[in-house]
């Protein structure tokens, strides 16, 4: 009797707990902001003239026009009086900005034509205009010319359905300068929010596994290891 | 409120009685007051339940004036089962909450996949100098939410001799691109033959379309993020918070499968700018790369770009051991321009 009497005390105890639990929860839910705080990262901007599709430079086209302010020059206006030999040694005076750096391929006249400047020349002593560079380049350049009759090298853009609309093919030049042109390294754009998060060049002693950001460092080394061990063994 | 304490004393009685009968006769006298105790107690704990239930609906709240919810949203139906007019009213609906929320009106439409089509990615890893420029691109065309941070391209950068991308680096900062001794593999959803993400769908909100996109109906999506599990390209992406877009930032050129805006919890990934693809263009990752670096195009069309790189060059996808069949292929050149030298006239004549 006492002992059920107990029991009901304890369990009435126990429902008023219950109760004011719920009550604390509802007030703690009612009361404290709803959502869960989602720490701020810095919103990357990214400058729209750094993604820019199509063509990476403008190429000449046939004849070749020159721009300077609102004047429209051809190369004939000045070549015609001023005769040039083979590529001189002398500095050049004009064609400052040119920096020929080309290989083996450093004289001037190896792809410009002795006799029409708004031409190219290719074996044989023929010319082609600037628009038909891809078969100027193509007489070093045989495989990657092969490359880009296919598709496999070079850009295409604008229409994959040509039946849509204009499937464009850069030509060598519109990527490559031609005086200079393998590609040069550029800064890379910003990358996923992880690389906000903390610091990335910590010093190698101090590698914090959980971060990301130096985790793959660990891998890397453990990996350059690997390979040492692997070399060592290849050289007993 | 008054009925789950009726129904609790009834029970509560029948228990007792059925357990003891020596006092019946004490508690049938208590029966039709209330005491003080009794009172109290029933008191509390209804309070309190109905105080939880309030607590547990208050999240609702947080949908206030915004466009997550609305009745027509519920009611609509699967992307398959729609026909010409429910979509049509989709389409407006969905216009309308745009415009409500960036004030612009977006050309929005559903594009169906194009007959004898079946599209297919080839990237050079050669070529690729992992300036993220496709990143950002994409972010911009596809209105990927900017905070927090949605990307669906990952640009590895990988030791050189191996192509374990555990060993791969997303996190790169360097001054300039590409580093001496490393190369990029950018990954963004593989558009497999044989989609994991599709099979463990619990609710047929992605599916594999006949020209081999995989797409995601995001007002089907119940946000469970399997799909994510199941990936082994890390590819999908989910709205962990309510996504946010500049309103100049927005991209008005929409799919209804494919960059209309989307809400919080629910999934996302590439889907090979199917607004744009579909239409005959190229994607935005595309367009932008510096390199060339990357080729799309109609595997079926015998003189498309993707089928000579298939044909000419040496492929291989990644993780095939997975069997997910994968449409995204990488190749690399038989020559490496970084590690190659170039000739230089001083040089050969020392070596004549």
């Amino acid at each position: 009797m006492t002992g059920e009497h107990k029991r009901r005390d304890s369990d009435s105890i126990l429902g008023y707990f219950i109760g004011f639990g719920f009550l604390i929860t509802a007030a703690v839910f009612v009361f404290t902001s709803p959502s869960v705080a989602i720490p701020e990262t810095e919103v990357v901007v990214v400058n729209p003239e750094q993604i820019v599709p199509g063509a990476r430079r403008v190429a000449l086209a046939d004849p070749p026009m020159i721009h300077t302010g609102s004047i429209s020059q051809r190369c004939s206006d000045c070549h015609d009086l001023f005769k040039s030999d083979r590529a001189p040694d002398r500095a050049l005076t004009q064609h400052t900005h040119v920096q020929l750096n080309h290989g083996t391929n450093d004289a001037c006249l190896n792809c410009h034509a002795k006799d029409d400047r708004e031409k190219l020349t290719i074996r044989g002593g023929n010319h082609v205009g600037f628009d038909q560079v891809k078969q100027l380049c193509a007489q070093c350049h045989g495989p990657i010319a092969n490359d880009w009759e296919r598709g496999t090298h070079g850009k295409t853009v604008g229409y994959w359905d040509s039946s849509k609309g204009e499937s464009i093919k850069l030509s060598c030049s519109q990527c490559h300068d031609p005086h200079s042109p393998s590609y040069k390294g550029m800064a890379p754009l910003p990358g996923p929010n992880t690389l906000r998060m903390g610091d990335q060049h910590g010093g190698h002693d101090s590698i914090d596994e959980k971060n990301p950001l130096q985790r793959w460092r660990l891998l890397e080394e453990h990996a350059n290891k690997d390979h040492e061990q692997l070399d060592e063994g290849d050289h007993p | 409120m008054k009925l789950p304490v009726l129904g609790k004393n009834g029970r509560q009685e029948s228990a007792k009685s059925a357990g003891c009968g020596c006092s019946s006769e004490k508690r049938y006298e208590m029966r039709p007051g209330l005491t003080r105790r009794s009172f109290l107690r029933r008191g509390t704990a209804a309070t309190g339940a109905v105080a939880a239930i309030a607590a547990s609906l208050s999240p609702l709240r947080e949908l206030g004036d915004t466009d997550d919810f609305s009745v027509q949203k519920f009611l609509q139906k699967h992307y398959k089962e729609m026909d010409g007019k429910d979509m049509a009213s989709a389409l407006e609906r969905i216009s309308k909450e745009v415009e409500k929320r960036y004030e612009v009106r977006p050309e929005i439409r559903d594009i169906k996949p194009m007959d004898g089509v079946e599209f297919v990615y080839a990237l050079n890893l050669t070529r690729c100098i992992g300036c993220r420029k496709c990143v950002h691109a994409c972010v911009d065309e596809n209105n990927q939410s900017r905070d927090p941070e949605i990307q669906y391209i990952r640009v590895l950068e990988m030791p050189r001799g191996t192509i374990d991308i555990e060993q791969g680096n997303h996190h790169y900062d360097h001054a300039t691109v590409p580093s001496d001794d490393h190369y990029y593999m950018p990954i963004q959803c593989h558009q497999c033959a044989n989609p994991p993400c599709v099979k463990v769908c619990p609710v047929e909100a992605t599916w594999q379309e006949p020209d081999g996109i995989t797409v995601i109906d995001y007002d089907w999506c119940i946000g469970c993020r399997y799909c994510e599990a199941a990936c082994p390209y890390w590819a999908r992406r989910f709205n962990f918070a309510k996504p946010s877009i500049p309103k100049e930032k927005l991209n008005t050129d929409m799919g209804y499968l494919s960059n209309r805006p989307r809400h919080k919890g629910v999934m996302e990934k590439c889907h090979f700018c199917l607004h744009r693809t579909r239409e005959g263009k190229m994607p935005a990752c595309l367009e932008v790369c510096p390199t060339g670096a990357r080729k799309f195009g109609n595997i079926l069309d015998p003189n498309s770009e993707v089928r000579k790189v298939l044909e000419t060059k040496r492929v291989f996808v990644l993780k095939q051991e997975v069997g997910t069949l994968p449409r995204f292929f990488y190749y690399f050149d038989e020559r490496d321009p970084i590690n190659e030298r170039v000739p230089t006239r001083a040089g050969m004549e020392a070596h004549s």
